[in-house]
């Protein structure tokens, strides 16, 4: 009895002292990191004593992956934030500018590029940046990156002094300017990549951006401190220096709801993927204001072009002729836009009269597509409202992803619209990365699918044969590899604008639709500029 | 002392089986990290190229013996989406769940075994009844309903407490009163059952008949048998410590393992996936054991019979 008893004060006190080791390791280890911040945070603000320091809170429901660009499949605002590309597009994506070259030069025939730095050009931590580490990122980019073949096209990088890199290419390349025009193609300090092991860079980069790495808080926060070097070139920002916030704090918030409460409380400033059953209430906010965006890309239908019934190019435009896409577009309380071409608004080589061509031979006509089908040998012989062709009635799947939350709710318009065909569509939800694997391997009928890159060069990875898709032609493949080298961005418009009709021809593709994207941002701040793709501009942005 | 042992060792059969299984159902899953993550615009040679460098071209097995002989070695492996070792990972995370868990776990005790004895005693009683009603009400609130209801209350209306994130202690207590009070109703209403059926016990009448003062009796006869079953709950509940809560930390946005063990099997970052189950799985054995243990020392009944 008198043993047991013992044993019983040990176990109570046992379990007493893993409550408290655990509380205490917990508390020691968050408070670590609480000291550590609050006397860095005492400390900059004895050295700028008379001014108050201004810190810009922004919330992303994503976490980034890594602060290193090259190693991350997606970037985020906090890339934007820590990297500065050689040149952006201009807001209408119609031109390319300057932005960390002061100038560049494309020769006669296109194939070669010069970039001139400027002459005290330096990476967030005071290392020179010169010529010789434009190329040392690139033939990195090429190594890590998983979108390493968007430098494919560069045969060398000629280092001809220190502030001028020529990119010398394999032939003219038009779509090199989307990875050079974005964050991806920015300069990376590889020499301390190389110094430190991808693994530290990857948790604290450094590029030549407007702001430079303090504290990854990992599953919470990013803090970015001012970069005082920081130079641009770009035309369309007044502000060409160092940003006006001291601090921006990037938090990582993943609940709808959560995100768009801190907005409206004020506790967060700029807030990314707004929810789009909560746009009609914040655009009557009186202290929110939402900018928004377009795809850039479109969301669309691909269809099984080898599989039977479907290998009937007549029953693949019959379905694309009966999709109204302004009644989806106002069941979706219009937060998308309508697409009839292969392109968006918000992509450099969109062309305006193939889209209003496009438009006339394919907007809504269901006597069109009924005799379509009717053509096709599809008719209602037995009166149950679905067409049949040898006894049998014209069912057919279509794969939704539900993982994207605003196709997932055009799929049920769709099946209805479909219905007034006479078609029988099953719908069917899967993940989308299993969507592409099954549309890849050709184990489907209709997939609603969607890409995302502001270049029409994206076309080339869903229409050539060697995207490995069902459908492809010949003469496609040829004109998408011809587009690609055109350097002149009308011409280039133009020539997709060919493709796109080419492809509309056979109809592989059915578009459906744009997404508008919005950014919350408070009213307080004031300043912020954004690009028809979405991409948005701090420079000029204060609180006022 | 063999029993112990018998234990363990069932244990760690349970502990590779789970990674098996689990093994299994990871890579049985479509897809994998670097078709997820990849954006449109890769090529099926380079997934394949990237595919090889992880070494998800080799057949399961294979895969599946290289992770366990790095487990074993103490190498939880390198996360495919942040190209940071797990234990990085794990490590940034896990002080922020023990934080939340553990106090919420104190608190429920706290506020459930008191309340449980007092309804008990007060049997049938109007106290009893309000007890009894409130813990039924707690208990059927959905975690995510009452996390968003505080958030309403306490951070937008009354602007009294920090909405979400971990910026001190203060905002420490919405997500722990969310994580507490619905659980805290389990923990009551079994208190408050096991003391009702100790009291009923022929013994508890002797202790009284003895002429023992009433808190004697309710401490050493009624409060000793009847939290049995309630202190093996509390060993239950160790490996949740560790695992988290993905809904209250991703209401939230909380920086805890949850969130982590969500994220990655979204994007299906084996490694992560693996070791996190792992860990949990580990612990599962562990406090099992000890609990089984420790309700053995505490019930000379129950060691009897091991």
């Amino acid at each position: 009895m008198r043993r047991v008893k013992l044993m019983e004060k040990k176990i109570g006190s046992l379990i007493l002292f893993f409550i408290l080791a655990g509380a205490v390791v917990a508390a020691g280890c968050i408070g670590g990191g609480g000291t550590q911040t609050s006397t860095q945070s005492s400390a900059s603000s004895t050295s700028s004593q008379t001014q108050k320091e201004v810190t810009l809170v922004i919330a992303t429901p994503e976490e980034i992956e890594g602060t290193d660009i090259q190693q991350v499949s997606w970037a985020n605002i906090v890339h934007d934030l820590i990297f500065q590309s050689l040149v952006v597009y201009t807001l209408d994506l119609k031109g390319v500018v300057p932005n960390l070259a002061e100038s560049f030069e494309v020769s006669k025939d296109g194939t070669e590029i010069t970039f001139k730095l400027p002459k005290d050009a330096k990476f967030s931590n005071g290392d020179p940046l010169t010529a010789e580490d434009i190329k040392k990122s690139v033939e990195r980019y090429r190594n890590v990156s998983p979108y390493s073949e968007d430098f494919a096209v560069v045969d060398k990088i000629i280092v001809k002094d220190s502030q001028t890199a020529i990119f010398k290419l394999k032939e003219p390349a038009g779509y090199l300017w989307a990875v050079l025009a974005s964050v991806y193609g920015a300069p990376v300090n590889v020499n301390l990549a190389n110094k430190i092991g991808n693994e530290a860079f990857n948790r604290k980069a450094v590029g030549s951006g407007p702001y430079k790495v303090e504290e990854w808080v990992q599953g919470s926060q990013i803090t970015l401190i001012r970069n005082p070097d920081y130079k641009t070139h770009i035309p369309f920002v007044k502000n060409k220096g160092p940003f006006k916030f001291d601090k921006i704090i990037v938090r990582f918030i993943p609940d709808d709801f959560t995100r768009v409460s801190e907005l409206k409380a004020g506790n967060v400033q700029i807030v990314f993927g707004i929810p789009l059953e909560q746009v009609a209430t914040l655009k009557k906010d009186p202290n929110v204001q939402l900018l928004s965006y377009l795809q850039p890309g479109i969301d669309y239908i691909m269809i099984n072009t080898k599989k039977p019934p479907l290998d009937d190019v007549n029953i693949r435009k019959a379905i694309a002729l009966a999709i109204n896409r302004k009644e989806l577009a106002s069941a979706l309380q219009n937060l998308v836009r309508p697409a009839y071409g292969y392109l968006s608004l918000a992509q450099v080589g969109y062309d305006e009269a193939t889209e209003k061509e496009l438009q006339t031979e394919y907007s809504y006509n269901l006597e069109k597509a009924k005799q379509l089908l009717a053509a096709a040998g599809w008719k209602d012989t037995d009166g149950d409202g679905i067409v049949d062709k040898n006894g049998k009635p014209l069912k057919l799947t279509l794969m939704v992803p539900l993982d994207r939350p605003v196709i997932k709710k055009a799929a049920p318009i769709i099946q209805s619209q479909l219905k007034k065909l006479g078609i029988n569509l099953e719908l069917r939800e899967y993940e989308y990365s299993y969507i592409r694997k099954m549309t890849r391997e050709g184990n489907f009928d209709m997939a609603m699918r969607a890409y995302w890159w502001n270049d029409a060069d994206i076309l080339i990875y869903i229409f050539h044969s060697d995207a490995g898709y069902p459908w492809s032609n010949p003469k496609v493949d040829k004109m998408l590899e011809e587009a690609r080298t055109i350097p002149d961005f009308t011409e280039r418009a133009k020539k997709y604008g060919e493709i796109q009709k080419a492809i509309a021809n056979e109809m592989p593709v059915i578009p459906l639709f744009s997404e508008y994207q919005y950014v919350g941002v408070r009213k307080e701040v004031k300043g912020v500029i954004m690009g028809i793709d979405g991409s948005i501009y701090l420079n000029d942005a204060e609180i006022s | 002392m063999e029993y112990t042992i018998k234990r363990l060792i069932i244990g760690i059969f349970i502990v590779l089986a789970v990674t098996v299984i689990l093994f299994g159902i990871m890579h049985a899953m479509p897809g994998d990290p670097i078709e997820l993550l990849a954006g449109e615009r890769v090529s099926p040679e380079r997934i394949a190229q990237l595919k090889a460098q992880w070494g998800l071209d080799k057949p399961m097995y294979i895969q599946y013996f290289y992770w366990l002989s790095r487990i074993i070695r103490g190498d939880f492996g390198t996360s495919m989406v942040t190209k940071l070792p797990v234990i990085e990972l794990i490590k940034a995370r896990l002080p922020y769940t023990l934080l939340l868990t553990g106090s919420a776990l104190i608190v429920q005790y706290i506020i459930a075994i008191p309340l449980g004895l007092l309804a008990a005693l007060k049997w049938n009683s109007k106290i009893d009844r309000i007890v009894v009603t409130l813990s039924i009400v707690l208990w059927s609130m959905p975690n995510f309903w009452l996390g968003v209801l505080l958030m309403i209350i306490f951070g937008i209306k009354l602007n009294l407490l920090p909405l979400s994130g971990y910026s001190g202690l203060k905002s420490l207590i919405l997500p722990l009163l969310t994580l507490s009070l619905p659980s805290l109703a389990g923990t009551l209403r079994l208190t408050r059952s096991e003391v009702l059926e100790v009291l009923r016990e022929d013994y508890v009448l002797t202790a009284y008949a003895k002429g023992l003062p009433k808190y004697k009796v309710l401490i050493k006869h009624v409060l000793r048998n009847a939290l049995i079953p309630v202190t093996v709950m509390f060993f239950l509940y160790l490996p949740w410590l560790i695992g988290g809560s993905v809904i209250v930390e991703t209401v939230f946005a909380w920086p805890g393992m949850g969130r982590l063990l969500w994220k990655s099997i979204t994007v299906q970052d084996y490694a992560v996936v693996q070791a996190i189950i792992f860990i949990i799985a580990l612990l599962t054995v562990i406090s099992n054991t000890i609990g089984d243990i420790v309700s053995a020392v505490l019930d000379p009944r129950i060691r009897e019979s091991l």
